[in-house]
């Protein structure tokens, strides 16, 4: 699932229209070189003049190889497409929908028997639009859903389900799951924080919503553009510890009885994701338009987008460069697949994936530095950030009482559930020093 | 209404610091300034006692106010070090030499022995002769290579233990985002290290790692420092640019996004296992100062130079048979 602000897109897409064109440059007509019969209409990968067969089959096989070699989906696995209505995920569900097979009792050369449904969250409260505008964006999700893959399931969902209805605590406090988010929402000033934590939400309802309806993948449409961009941006936020564990293609950090992440697409840039798009005739469902006092500030995702853009479009090697830079860093031991399929067997060896995550943060789910813990236990510190670790302590020590009273601390979704739960109850903007990445005077106290 | 100081909570605040936001009068300012590079010093030890410490000085106001604020802290908390001003003279007109002039007057401010090495007198070329010959086009490369190499001989000839240069935290922040752009995975390792080239004989420091480029001009112009505020005639040319201008928004939005830089650099998970990452050094075969090639970058530029061939170490192609960029593997080192 894509989050991306409008300007970000447009960029993408205002260079993905100069180079797609550049097929015929000078007039002359290429042919496509894979298949050496028809026309070239597009520029793969920036290099390859392909024409629109190929070039699907190529983005497919790109696909295809990702889920094989790393085992991402199994036979008999029940696997949820995150779909936001945007390129890259509208585009993850044709390719996987391409490779399913559909009976699942008679091996297919080269199909792989599973069964899919597909997820939307709506998010309508968090961007600020209105009921009917957040109404009309999901009947076009599902419009385009209906038009590209009729025979999935698709489950749509809001972001503020995140408050468990079941919870007795909701109840007390005598305001609706709308009126939570809002007022959670509300609490975060930094603008950062808060497109951050409607993505941590976002994630944890997904995958809580896989859970409940048996699924035991969840498939998300991050592509390297988007990988290149949340390089650069967690570097922004000192998330250089946690940065290897969002961009591989397998991300087990929910443990045995959640459903791991795989992000299937991750390899191909968003420009060819766009032009499939354009090529299979669907066109993309952009978030509806933030009102216009929360456009004017920028945050550090907004600006990360705006600088990948803006080189890419001078340097087209930015983004590949950049992923290769960012897949160097070392990944955690639940990036790898617990088991393996065909050849990819000789690839991972027999390491099984070990579920035993560090400590994770409990709103972000990004592991914690041996830094980061050391300023949360407020024994490193020796200098003017003591006051932050003190409250960083304070709200330590309420979450964990929060979340005690609360069932143990088994299901990690459950208990920051408790936790937001807790602070959309107090008011209390916290959420900004109890996320390392967002946190504010604890930072400078953790380097000086 | 008057905000009032919030260190001291007596004085009227004179500036908001861009580092942490605070309403702070100038008195504590500099106190703060001061005590958080005398900080970085004590808890990285930077120095040890009776070291004799090169200050790299250009006459820009990194570099003035390091000179400044060493000094003072050398002798408020008995370092014990025997500074001196070290600067490179690169032969540019209408740049250093008016630069070289507020080095000179430094020399009286702060009562420090100042050593001045010219490009010309070690390698035959002014930076003005350079760009003559070469033209505007990797004129920076030239200027960064053979000043790295000056200050090292001239750290050398001074018989210096150690260097301090004015890197700040901006600096290294923009070096850590242009190492991930460029997919340098060693150098992003490193880059964020506060002491280089440890086993070197001057290993070089920087004091104002986690210094904010503001709170550095804004200490040189209430301090009112003798600094030259120019930029380099050549630098417009320069390469910095785009990542300079993402760390100012950067901080802009969020001020600590200059310190989380680094300390996502300093916190990457890289891969240590494999050994062929650090380049092991050596001594160039021609000058003799440390290499981790056979010849120095420096002696291949000017040969370049020398030669009449300007793209001699500069273009990326390697030579036949693993030879270095543009010198073939044959040739005669001993000339």
């Amino acid at each position: 699932m894509v989050m991306g602000s409008r300007k970000g897109e447009e960029m993408l897409h205002r260079s993905d229209r100069k180079e797609s064109d550049s097929t015929t440059r000078w007039g002359i007509e290429t042919v496509c070189v894979k298949c050496k019969a028809t026309t070239a209409q597009v520029l793969a990968k920036q290099q390859e003049s392909l024409c629109w067969d190929c070039f699907h089959a190529s983005l497919g096989k790109t696909v295809r190889k990702a889920v094989r070699l790393r085992g991402l989906v199994q036979p008999g696995d029940k696997v949820l497409v995150a779909v936001s209505g945007g390129h890259a995920s509208t585009v993850l569900l044709r390719l996987l929908n391409e490779m399913r097979n559909l009976n699942m009792v008679r091996e297919e050369r080269g199909q792989i028997a599973f069964q899919m449904g597909a997820v939307y969250v709506g998010e309508g409260l968090a961007n600020g639009s209105s009921p009917e505008e957040s109404r009309r964006a999901m009947e076009a999700v599902s419009a385009l859903h209906q038009a590209s893959a009729p025979d999935v399931p698709l489950h749509c969902v809001l972001l503020e389900d995140i408050f468990d209805a079941e919870d007795e605590r909701l109840a007390d406090m005598g305001m609706d799951k709308g009126g939570l988010l809002v007022n959670l929402l509300q609490a975060v000033e930094d603008v950062t924080g808060r497109e951050d934590l409607i993505e941590s939400l976002r994630n944890a309802l997904m995958v809580r919503v896989a859970a409940r309806l048996g699924y035991n993948k969840l498939a998300r449409g991050d592509c390297a553009t988007r990988v290149a961009v949340r390089t650069i941006a967690s570097a922004a936020k000192g998330a250089g510890f946690a940065l290897p564990a969002s961009i591989q293609h397998f991300d087990g950090r929910a443990g045995k009885e959640g459903p791991a992440v795989i992000c299937p697409v991750r390899d191909l840039p968003m420009k060819d994701l766009a032009m499939l798009c354009h090529h299979l005739g669907a066109a993309p469902v952009l978030p509806p338009r933030p009102p216009q006092r929360a456009r004017r500030k920028a945050s550090l995702n907004t600006l990360a987008e705006g600088f990948v853009a803006g080189l890419q479009s001078a340097l087209p090697s930015t983004v590949p460069t950049i992923v290769r830079t960012a897949l160097k860093l070392q990944a955690f031991p639940w990036n790898q697949p617990s088991t393996t399929l065909g050849r990819g067997k000789d690839q991972n060896g027999a390491s099984p994936a070990d579920p035993a995550p560090a400590s994770l943060c409990s709103i972000c789910c990004a592991p914690l530095s041996p830094t980061e813990i050391t300023a949360m236990q407020g024994v490193g510190g020796n200098t003017h950030g003591g006051g932050g670790i003190q409250l960083m302590n304070a709200v330590q020590e309420k979450i964990e009482g929060a979340a005690n009273t609360s069932t143990p601390v088994g299901s990690r979704v459950r208990s920051s559930t408790g936790l937001l739960l807790f602070m959309a109850n107090t008011a209390l903007d916290s959420v900004d020093q109890a996320c390392p990445h967002n946190w504010t005077p604890v930072s400078t106290a953790l380097i000086q | 209404m008057v905000k009032i100081c919030c260190a001291c909570g007596k004085e009227k605040a004179a500036l908001k610091r861009p580092k942490t936001s605070e309403q702070i009068c100038k008195t504590c300012f500099y106190a703060a300034l001061e005590e958080e590079v005398h900080e970085t010093i004590t808890k990285h030890k930077l120095f040890s006692p009776r070291e004799r410490v090169a200050v790299a000085a250009s006459g820009g106001k990194d570099s003035t106010v390091l000179a400044h604020i060493l000094t003072t802290l050398n002798e408020r908390y008995k370092y014990g070090l025997d500074l001196f001003l070290l600067s490179i003279d690169e032969g540019i007109t209408g740049y250093r030499d008016d630069s070289l002039e507020t080095v000179k007057r430094n020399e009286q401010q702060y009562g420090i022995p100042l050593k001045i090495l010219s490009y010309k007198e070690l390698y035959g070329w002014t930076m003005d002769e350079i760009v003559r010959a070469i033209g505007h086009r990797n004129n920076c490369t030239f200027c960064g290579v053979f000043r790295r190499q000056a200050l090292d001989r001239g750290a050398a000839l001074m018989k210096a233990d150690k260097m301090a240069t004015g890197h700040n935290a901006d600096d290294i922040a923009e070096t850590v985002l242009l190492n991930i752009l460029r997919g340098d995975v060693p150098r992003l390792g490193r880059c964020a290290n506060i002491i280089t080239g440890e086993d070197s004989a001057q290993p070089r420091v920087k004091p104002f790692k986690y210094t904010y480029e503001k709170e550095i001009v804004m200490y040189a112009f209430f301090k009112k420092l003798d600094y030259f505020s120019t930029e380099c005639i050549y630098a417009p040319y320069a390469a910095r640019g785009a990542a300079r201008e993402f760390v100012k928004d950067l901080e802009l939005v969020r001020p600590r996004a200059i310190c989380d830089l680094i300390r996502s650099a300093e916190e990457f998970r890289l891969d240590t296992r494999e050994g062929q990452s650090m380049p092991v050094a050596g001594k160039c075969q021609r000058c003799g100062y440390i290499s981790s090639q056979d010849v120095c970058k420096a002696c291949v530029l000017l040969e370049g130079l020398n030669k009449g061939l300007p793209n001699l170490g500069v273009s990326r192609t390697r030579g036949p048979k693993g030879g270095k960029a543009g010198l073939p593997a044959s040739v005669d080192i001993s000339t």
